[in-house]
């Protein structure tokens, strides 16, 4: 099987990062407005690996308010939009 | 014997021509006259006794016939009133079983519209959740200015605890 050169690059770039440690893990910020420098700092207070990850910040005008972390397949969600989905949950549920 | 005008020769003649007459008679037409009568008379009383015989037989026959017919109702009688139980019990049976059916037919209708009612209710609720949801999000899309969203931000922020990941 042949595999892009592009994508080999990509891969052993990766690799040789992880194993030479340099690699730091990418996290995702998407907040409704470009968050400040001080909104990073306290968050890099509360969530350890934000302090030893590479933060790229996103902005999403469909959030209400709050942000969303995702790091790899992980995702921190601490918008209101999803404060609301719970509580329509709440609705089907107890209603 | 003369003088009275008899002759002795003629009527010894007579007498013997009369029993040569007699024994010719009795051996040749009187005898087998009375064989053939007699013979016949067997015959007669034969046919008589089988007559009677048939007669007897046919009576037999005839009360065998009765009997049989007798029993052949009875029989038929008997199988008929069977009959008649038989689909008395079947005709109860099915009538049973249309009754338990159709209370069968009955009780799944009322659970099915019970849970089409259910399932409405559901949807019902669904729908509303999700239409206030959406008024909440558009009126909140609208009154969330800026900086409102900002101070709202910065609000959640402050809330998070401290995690260790």
């Amino acid at each position: 099987m042949k595999i892009d050169p592009t994508i080999k690059k990509e891969l052993r770039k990766y690799l040789l990062d992880r194993m030479s440690g340099k690699k730091k893990a990418k996290v995702t910020i998407t907040a409704p407005y470009e968050l400040e420098r001080s909104d990073v700092e306290n968050l890099k207070k509360k969530i350890s690996i934000l302090s030893e990850a590479d933060i790229e910040i996103a902005v999403d005008k469909n959030i209400l308010a709050g942000v969303v972390i995702t790091f790899g397949s992980k995702v921190i969600d601490l918008t209101i939009n999803t404060e609301l989905q719970k509580l329509a949950h709440t609705i089907y549920e107890t209603a | 014997m003369e003088n009275l005008g008899i002759d002795l020769k003629l009527i010894t003649a007579q007498i013997a021509s009369f029993v040569i007459f007699y024994l010719v008679f009795r051996k040749f037409v009187s005898h087998p006259l009375i064989k053939f009568l007699k013979k016949q008379k067997e015959q007669d009383e034969l046919r008589d006794e089988l007559a009677t015989e048939l007669e007897k037989r046919k009576e037999t026959l005839d009360k065998k016939d009765r009997d049989m017919d007798q029993k052949r109702k009875k029989e038929f009688e008997k199988a008929l009133t069977l009959g008649k139980e038989e689909a008395k019990e079947h005709k109860m049976k099915l009538i049973a079983e249309a009754k338990k059916e159709s209370e069968g037919i009955i009780i799944d209708a009322r659970e099915q519209m019970e849970e089409e009612k259910s399932k409405m209710y559901k949807q019902i609720r669904e729908k509303i959740a999700d239409v206030s949801t959406l008024i909440v999000k558009a009126g909140l899309k609208d009154y969330l200015k800026p900086e409102m969203q900002k101070e709202a931000t910065k609000h959640i922020l402050e809330k998070i605890p401290k995690v260790e990941i």
